[in-house]
C-alpha cells in the first residue's frame, strides 16, 4: 500500500487528461450494468439441468464476475494514468514536491570564466547543452525563462511573459552568445525576481548553471543590496538549484594589465614605456611563455620567452613607437590556453600631434613674469621661447574675464590660476567639460575666494573640487617661516619621475620654498590622493577623478608670490605631470572595461551624423551622434566582447576613432566557491547544489523525467491486459 | 429423376406442407439409398399377390405368375401381418423448444412418427398412435389399413399441450392397453424423471413390448452455444433465470450429461433400444434403428 506522502508526491502532467481518462475507469462498470440490463430472451426446455448447474456454480461465478471487472477497470485506469504521465518529482536532492504547473527559469552564467575550454568544449557550451536537456524536460504545461547572468544581465526569454513553446526557447538558447564581461550578481538576482514575477504560476524553479567562480559570485560592497535581491527570490518561493559546472585548480594566463607611463601620449614622446601584466593563475609553473606586442596589427618588437610562477605578477616592459598622429591600437597577446579570451588585452592610444592647454589667469599682467601664468606657461610650452624640438603642450592664456564665453571641449586640460571667483554658469561649463572627460587643474592665490570656491566648487564634497580651501597658512609677504616639500615616497604618478633620481634633483624638488598656502582638507571617503605635501603635512597637491575627467589641486599659487617653486628645476616636469595627469581622462575614455559603454566627445557640427562601428566580431552597428549642449556625443552600448572597436563618423572632419575594450582581470582567477562559500557569499539563499555534473548527466536529465510512473504503469497495462485474457479464457470454459 | 434424400434432411422437410407428403417423401428418400427393399415380408402361409415395385427383394417375385402374364407379382403372407406398432408421441409443452434453423422436437418427432407410420402401412403391418403429456391425449389402436394413415397423420398433426409430460403414470396407463405384444416407439425429450420414466418403460417390457425410444433433443440443448447474457424462460412451469450462460456451459454439459447417460443405462438395463436423436440430424437414422429393431423382433 502507498504510503501518505508518496501520495502527496504523486503527479500529473496531464490533468484534463487524467480527468477525462478517470471517468472512462467507469466504462468496464458501466458496460457491466449494461450488459446486465441488456439480454437476450429465449424460452428454455432443459431447465432443470440449467437450475442445478447454477445452484452449483453460481458463487463461483459471482467471484469471476467480479474479478474480471476489477481487472477490466484496473486496466483502463493504469491505461488512462500512464497517458497522463504521473510522476514522482525530484530535481536531484530536492524534496518531492507536488507536480503542479512550474515556472522554471534558468540562469546561464555569462561571466568570461565559462568561456574555459577543456576538449574543444567551453563551459559556456556545455551549460548550454543542460539548458537545452532541461528545456526537453521540461513537461507540457511547464513555463520557461531564461536569463543570462552578466554584467548588465539579460532576460533572453521571459521579458513579458514566461514560454511554454519549447522550440523557440531551444532556438533562443543556442543563439546565446557569451559576453566577455563578468557579473553582476545583484542585478542578475533582480532580473530573475523580475522574470518569475511576470506569471502567476505559484510553483516556481530557479535553475543557475554556473561554474560558480569567485569573482562571480562574491562580490564586496554590495552585501545590502544582494541580501535584500535574495530575500525577494526567497519571498517567491522559488526552489534554487546551482549546478556546478566550474573544477578548481585550471590552468590559465592571463594579461591582467595593459597600461602606459604617460596617460596622454603626443607625437614624439622619447621616453614613452608600455607596461604589460603577466599572471599564471594556475597550479604550476608555466616556463618561456611567449608574448607578442602588436601595433594596429602588425607584429612589434619581439619580446623574449618569460616564466611565469604561480600568482606572480609578471611586468612585461616595452616601448611602443607610433608614426603618425591619430588613433593606435596596442595588443599584447598571450600563448593559448584553456582560456583564450584573458590571453589578449588591447589599449587604443590617440597619439596627439600636441596637448592643448588653456590657462586661465585671475591676475593678468602685460609684463613678462608678472602674470599669475606666465611662469606656468613657459613651464609647460618651453617651445615658444626653443624652436628646436616639437611643443607636446600648447600653451593658451586667457584673462578670467573672457573665461565664462569660453568653448572649453577644444582644450584637453584647463587651468584655472589665481581666479578670484567662479559663477554657477562656470561651474556648469567645467562640470561638463569633466563629464567629456577634460583635466581641470586649479592653483591657488591671493585672489582666491575661498567661500566661494568651497560654495560652488567644493559643495560639501559632491563637487567638482576634491578638498574644501581653508585658511591661508603662512606669510608671503614677511617670508619669515617657510615649507618644504615632502614627496611622500614618490607613489603618485605625478611625482613618480623623481623616483630613484639623483639627490640635487630631488633636492630641487623638496627644497623649493613655500612662504604660503591654503590648507586644503580631503573629506573621509575621498577617492581624492595627495601627490605632494608640504613639510608641514597638509596636502600641497591634489588629484582626484571627477566624472571622466581629472581634477588637480593645487594648494600655493602658480607663480612666484607665493613659493619659490616655479624657479625651481622640479617645477616644469611636476608641472608637464600635472597637465598629462588631469588630461589622462581623454585617453581613458578610449579604454573600457567590457560591457562599459564607448563614448566620445565631438564637435557639434557631428550632431545626428552617424557613427558605424566595427565590432570585434566584425559585426557592424551604427548610432547617431547625439546632440548634447556645446557638443556631441557619441555613445555606444553593445561592448560585451573584448577586443577593439573601431568608428568611423559620418561628419565632416571627424577622424576614425578606436576604442578598446577588455575584460576584467578577475575573471581569469578560476578560484571557485563551494558549497559552504557560496552560502557565505550569498547569505540567506536557500538553495540545492549539484555539484559532480560529468556524474550527474543522467540526473540532470531526469530533472524533469525523475520518477515518471508511466512506463511502469504501462507494464502493468500490459500484465493486466494478458492476465484478462487468460482469466476470461478460463472461466469461459468451466 | 428426383432426389429424395434431400428430404432426409428435417429442415427441407420442414418446408413442404402436409405430413402425408413429408412422411412419403421421408420413406422414398430413405428406400431411394437403401441397397435392399425393406419390404421383404416374408412367411409359410400365402396370402395374395401384390404388385412389384422397385425395391422390392426380387426373392419373393412370383415367377410363375411372371412366366404366364409378363407381370411381376410378389407372394405376400400372412404372418407378415401380425406386426404391431405402437407410436408414442410426447405433445408437452417442451417438445416445442427449437433453436435457430432447427425444427422444433415435437416436428422432429412429427416427421420420424409419420415416416414410420408410412413405412409400416406401406409394408400391410398395423400401427396405433398415441399422444400424450401429463397423460394419454389421444390413443388410435393400431390398423393395417391404408386410410389409416390419414388419420394417424390427423391426430399426430397437433400443437404441444401447455402441460408437463408425466412419462411414468403415460407408460404404466398404456401399458395396460396394450392388448397385443408388438414394437413400441417412444418419440420425446423425457424431460422428466428417469427412475419413473425407467419404471414405465419397465412395466411395457414386462408386457414383453419390445421398446425402442427415440430421445430427441435440440443441438442447443446439447451444445449450449449461448455467449450473451440471456432470461431463459422456462417451460412446462419453469421459473426464468438471468444468467451469464457462457460461464455455466460447462456446468450445464455436465449436468445433461449425467442425465442422458443415467437414463440410457437404465434402459440398457432393462434391454430398452436408446436412440438419441438431434433435431439437425437426418431422419434415416430413426429409420434404419426401427427397421433393424423390427427385423430383429420378426426373426
Amino acid at each position: 500500500m502507498l504510503s501518505l506522502p508518496l501520495l502527496w508526491a504523486i503527479g500529473f502532467s496531464n490533468l484534463p487528461l487524467l480527468q477525462i481518462g478517470l471517468a472512462a475507469v467507469s466504462l468496464p462498470i458501466i458496460i457491466h450494468l449494461l450488459n446486465r440490463r441488456k439480454y437476450r430472451e429465449t424460452s428454455w426446455a432443459a431447465m432443470r439441468f440449467l437450475l442445478a448447474a447454477i445452484k452449483k456454480n453460481q458463487r463461483r461465478i459471482k467471484i469471476e464476475q467480479w474479478l474480471l471487472l476489477a481487472v477490466r477497470t484496473l486496466l483502463i485506469l493504469f491505461l488512462v494514468s500512464a497517458m497522463a504521465k504521473p510522476f514522482l518529482e525530484s530535481l536531484g536532492a530536492m524534496q518531492l514536491l507536488p507536480g503542479e504547473r512550474t515556472h522554471r527559469v534558468i540562469v546561464l552564467d555569462g561571466s568570461l570564466s565559462m568561456a574555459y575550454t577543456t576538449a574543444d568544449r567551453s563551459r559556456f557550451d556545455e551549460a548550454k547543452d543542460l539548458a537545452n536537456r532541461l528545456v526537453r524536460d521540461t513537461r507540457a504545461g511547464d513555463v520557461l525563462s531564461v536569463v543570462l547572468m552578466a554584467d548588465p544581465p539579460r532576460v533572453v526569454i521571459g521579458d513579458a511573459s514566461p514560454s511554454a513553446n519549447q522550440t523557440e526557447v531551444l532556438k533562443e538558447i543556442n543563439q546565446i552568445t557569451l559576453p566577455h564581461g563578468g557579473t553582476d550578481l545583484v542585478a542578475s538576482f533582480e532580473k530573475i525576481d523580475k522574470a518569475l514575477e511576470v506569471s502567476t504560476i505559484p510553483r516556481k524553479e530557479v535553475v543557475f548553471i554556473t561554474d560558480l567562480q569567485t569573482t562571480s559570485w562574491r562580490k564586496t560592497g554590495v552585501e545590502e543590496a544582494l541580501k535584500r535581491a535574495v530575500a525577494k527570490l526567497e519571498a517567491r518561493k522559488a526552489q534554487s538549484t546551482v549546478i556546478d559546472l566550474g573544477k578548481a585548480g585550471g590552468e590559465n594566463r592571463a594579461v591582467t594589465d595593459l597600461r602606459l607611463n604617460q596617460p596622454v601620449v603626443a607625437l614624439g614622446s622619447s621616453d614613452l614605456v608600455a607596461t604589460a601584466t603577466v599572471r599564471n593563475f594556475g597550479p604550476n609553473t608555466v616556463s618561456a611563455a611567449r608574448v607578442k606586442l602588436l601595433i594596429d596589427g602588425q607584429l612589434g618588437p619581439e619580446l623574449p620567452p618569460i616564466d611565469l610562477p604561480v600568482g606572480v605578477d609578471v611586468p612585461v616592459v616595452f616601448r611602443p613607437t607610433f608614426p603618425a598622429s591619430g588613433d593606435h591600437m596596442l595588443e599584447v597577446k598571450l600563448d593559448d590556453d584553456p582560456l583564450p579570451l584573458d590571453n589578449r588585452r588591447w589599449m587604443a592610444v590617440p597619439v596627439k600631434e600636441a596637448l592643448k592647454v588653456l590657462l586661465v589667469d585671475g591676475h593678468f599682467k602685460s609684463e613678462a613674469f608678472e602674470s599669475e601664468t606666465d611662469y606656468l606657461a613657459q613651464a609647460l610650452s618651453p617651445s615658444s621661447t626653443n624652436q628646436g624640438s616639437p611643443a607636446l603642450i600648447r600653451v593658451e592664456v586667457i584673462t578670467e574675464s573672457s573665461f565664462a564665453r569660453r568653448d572649453l571641449a577644444p582644450y584637453d586640460a584647463v587651468v584655472l590660476c589665481n581666479v578670484g571667483q567662479v559663477s554657477e554658469s562656470e561651474v556648469a561649463s567645467i562640470d561638463a567639460y569633466l563629464k567629456q572627460g577634460g583635466g581641470l587643474v586649479v592653483f591657488g592665490g591671493d585672489q582666491v575666494v575661498a567661500e566661494n570656491y568651497n560654495r560652488h566648487l567644493y559643495a560639501d564634497g559632491k563637487g567638482i573640487l576634491p578638498a574644501s580651501i581653508g585658511a591661508s597658512i603662512g606669510d608671503s609677504e614677511k617670508k619669515q617661516s617657510a615649507f618644504d616639500m615632502n614627496p611622500l615616497g614618490f607613489t603618485h604618478p605625478i611625482i613618480k619621475p623623481f623616483a630613484g633620481a639623483d639627490a640635487p634633483v630631488i633636492a630641487g624638488l623638496v627644497n623649493s620654498k613655500t612662504w604660503r598656502y591654503h590648507k586644503l582638507t580631503i573629506p573621509p571617503g575621498s577617492q581624492a590622493k595627495v601627490a605632494l605635501a608640504f613639510s608641514s603635512g597638509d596636502p600641497a597637491i591634489v588629484e582626484a577623478p571627477r566624472h571622466r575627467g581629472r581634477v588637480v589641486m593645487i594648494a600655493t599659487s602658480a607663480d612666484a608670490g607665493w613659493t619659490t617653486w616655479p624657479l625651481h628645476p622640479s617645477y616644469a616636469p611636476v608641472m608637464e605631470q600635472v597637465i598629462l595627469q588631469a588630461a589622462g581622462g581623454r585617453l581613458a575614455e578610449r579604454n573600457v572595461k567590457v560591457g562599459q559603454p564607448l563614448d566620445q566627445v565631438l564637435p557639434t557640427n557631428a550632431s545626428n551624423s552617424n557613427a558605424d562601428i566595427a565590432r570585434p566580431d566584425d559585426a557592424k552597428a551604427q548610432v547617431k551622434v547625439k546632440p548634447s549642449g556645446d557638443v556631441s556625443l557619441f555613445h555606444f552600448d553593445d561592448t560585451d566582447l573584448s577586443g577593439t572597436y573601431r568608428v568611423k563618423y559620418s561628419a565632416q572632419g571627424v577622424p576614425e576613432a578606436a576604442f578598446a575594450a577588455n575584460p576584467d582581470p578577475a575573471e581569469s582567477d578560476p578560484a571557485k566557491l563551494d558549497r559552504t562559500g557560496l552560502t557565505q557569499a550569498v547569505p540567506g539563499w536557500k538553495f540545492t547544489l549539484l555539484n559532480n555534473w560529468q556524474d550527474l548527466t543522467g540526473s540532470a536529465v531526469s530533472v524533469g523525467r525523475h520518477g515518471e510512473l508511466h512506463r511502469q504503469l504501462l507494464y502493468g497495462v500490459l500484465l493486466l491486459l494478458i492476465v484478462e485474457s487468460i482469466m476470461a479464457w478460463k472461466f469461459g470454459h468451466h | 429423376m428426383e432426389n429424395y434424400q434431400k428430404y432426409l434432411n428435417p429442415q427441407v422437410l420442414a418446408s413442404l406442407q402436409g405430413l402425408d407428403l413429408q412422411a412419403r417423401l421421408v420413406v422414398e428418400g430413405y428406400v431411394a439409398g437403401l441397397h435392399a427393399s425393406p419390404y421383404h415380408g416374408f412367411s409359410v402361409e400365402f396370402a395374395q399377390h401384390r404388385e412389384y415395385v422397385p425395391g422390392d427383394d426380387i426373392r419373393h417375385v412370383d415367377w410363375k405368375v411372371w412366366s404366364k402374364t409378363d407381370k411381376f407379382y410378389l407372394k405376400q403372407y400372412e404372418e407378415e401381418t401380425n406386426l404391431l406398432t405402437y407410436l408414442l408421441l410426447d405433445t408437452s409443452e417442451s417438445m416445442s423448444y427449437q433453436s435457430g434453423d432447427n425444427v422444433s422436437k415435437l416436428q422432429y418427432s412429427q416427421f420420424v412418427a409419420a415416416a414410420l407410420a408410412y413405412m409400416v402401412l406401406q409394408q400391410q403391418d398395423s400401427i396405433g398412435l398415441a399422444t400424450f403429456d401429463d397423460g394419454v391425449r389421444k390413443f388410435l389402436r393400431p390398423s393395417g389399413q391404408p386410410s389409416h394413415l390419414k388419420e394417424m397423420l390427423h391426430v399426430m398433426d397437433v400443437t404441444p399441450a401447455a402441460a408437463k409430460s408425466d412419462m411414468g403414470t403415460v407408460f404404466h396407463d398404456l401399458a395396460e392397453r396394450f392388448k397385443k405384444r408388438g414394437i413400441v416407439v417412444v418419440l420425446s425429450d423425457f424431460f422428466d424423471d428417469p427412475a419413473r420414466i425407467v419404471t414405465g418403460l419397465k412395466h411395457l417390457r414386462h408386457r414383453r413390448h419390445e421398446v425402442i425410444v427415440f430421445h430427441v433433443l435440440d443441438p442447443a440443448e446439447i451444445d449450449f452455444p449461448f455467449r450473451d447474457t440471456t432470461l431463459f424462460k422456462g417451460l412446462e412451469g419453469m421459473p426464468e433465470v438471468l444468467t451469464d450462460p457462457h460461464a455455466l456451459r460447462r456446468a450445464y454439459q455436465a449436468e445433461l450429461g449425467s442425465f442422458l447417460n443415467d437414463l440410457k443405462r437404465r434402459c440398457q438395463s432393462i434391454d430398452v433400444d436408446y436412440v438419441p436423436l438431434r433435431t439437425d440430424q437426418n431422419l434415416d437414422g430413426p429409420l434404419s434403428t426401427y427397421l433393424a429393431s423390427r427385423a430383429a423382433r420378426v426373426r
